[in-house]
């Protein structure tokens, strides 16, 4: 049976209740920004668009949502901010593309935070009995992308990076999907195939690098 | 689930989006983690806001104020790292061009 659809399409419909246009209209706008990002990563400043976007949709579930505890969030975003802008500012140029693979693995601990604060708190998110599933999804590509940075980072390769974005992705997108929000279930669907993609082109890329019978007796 | 169901035409959508951009030969000039590709998992910033707005039970509302902690330090390590101007050889700036 397929549900009936119309402003859903455009933003979150919980409990029934078809988003505002202004809202849907920033998930939206959020989600070609994040496109944009996409498309121009190559250029010089090709990353701003992606942070515009992440600021779009970030505004508008501020401006969406009924806040219990605002100075405690601002707190939070405050303190991991700065520790953010700090490591990212110092750091040497060495450690860069490790600080990457930390990244990955704090968003895979978010997402597995966000899986169990939906699931301790149903009600609050308007969440159903068939929307168990799509937590554990989220919870377990948190844990999936959190062990993998572990990896990488014990075994010093970052060849697996792009598959760590994939996994943070689609984890964002089945939590977007279960608290209905489209700028997440977007940006986390274009982070998965983006690197799933790029995965499977460097593991293509390296298989050919191998000379003819290399490892054979 | 009437909503997950909803969104998934966009979730499509935004998947066929990101395997065409995720062309070949597009990061030929800059290695993987420099490409700025990471930056889009950091969506999962607003989830994380979400889930701290709404959360109801103290547990709950702990637990989010983690998730969203981790949610901003790697949104920033993830969109500004690549910020940093690094030269071929492996000389950088002491700090991000922005």
């Amino acid at each position: 049976m397929i549900p009936p659809v119309g402003a859903a399409w455009l933003g979150a419909q919980l409990d029934g209740i078809d988003p505002s246009p202004v809202v849907a209209g920033a998930y939206l706008l959020s989600g070609l920004l994040l496109f944009l990002g996409l498309w121009f990563r190559t250029g010089r400043h090709g990353n701003r668009w992606a942070m515009a976007g992440i600021v779009t949709a970030s505004a508008a579930a501020v401006y969406s949502h009924d806040v219990v505890n605002l100075p405690e969030m601002v707190s939070a975003v405050v303190i991991g901010g700065s520790i953010g802008l700090l490591l990212a500012r110092r750091s040497a140029v060495a450690a860069l593309p490790w600080l990457m693979v930390a990244g990955h693995g704090l968003l895979g601990v978010a997402a597995m935070a966000m899986a169990a604060t939906l699931w301790r708190n149903p009600s609050a998110f308007g969440l159903t009995a068939h929307d168990g599933a799509l937590l554990a999804v989220g919870f377990g590509l948190g844990a999936t992308t959190l062990t993998g940075a572990l990896a990488l980072a014990f075994r010093r390769r970052l060849g697996e990076l792009a598959l760590l974005g994939s996994g943070a992705g689609f984890a964002a997108a089945a939590l977007g999907f279960a608290i209905g929000n489209s700028a997440m279930v977007m940006g986390g669907g274009m982070a998965g195939a983006v690197g799933l993609r790029l995965a499977w082109r460097a593991r293509r890329i390296a298989s050919r690098a191998l000379p003819s019978g290399a490892g054979l007796p | 689930m009437t909503g997950a169901l909803a969104l998934l035409p966009l979730f499509l959508a935004a998947c066929a989006g990101g395997y065409v951009v995720a062309r070949p030969r597009a990061d030929s000039d800059r290695s993987a983690w420099q490409s700025g590709v990471g930056g889009m998992a950091a969506i999962l910033l607003v989830g994380a806001l979400i889930a701290a707005a709404e959360a109801g039970s103290a547990r709950a509302r702990y637990i989010a104020l983690i998730a969203l902690l981790c949610a901003s330090v790697a949104s920033v390590l993830l969109l500004g790292v690549p910020e940093r101007r690094v030269l071929p050889d492996g000389e950088g700036d002491d700090g991000m061009d922005a």
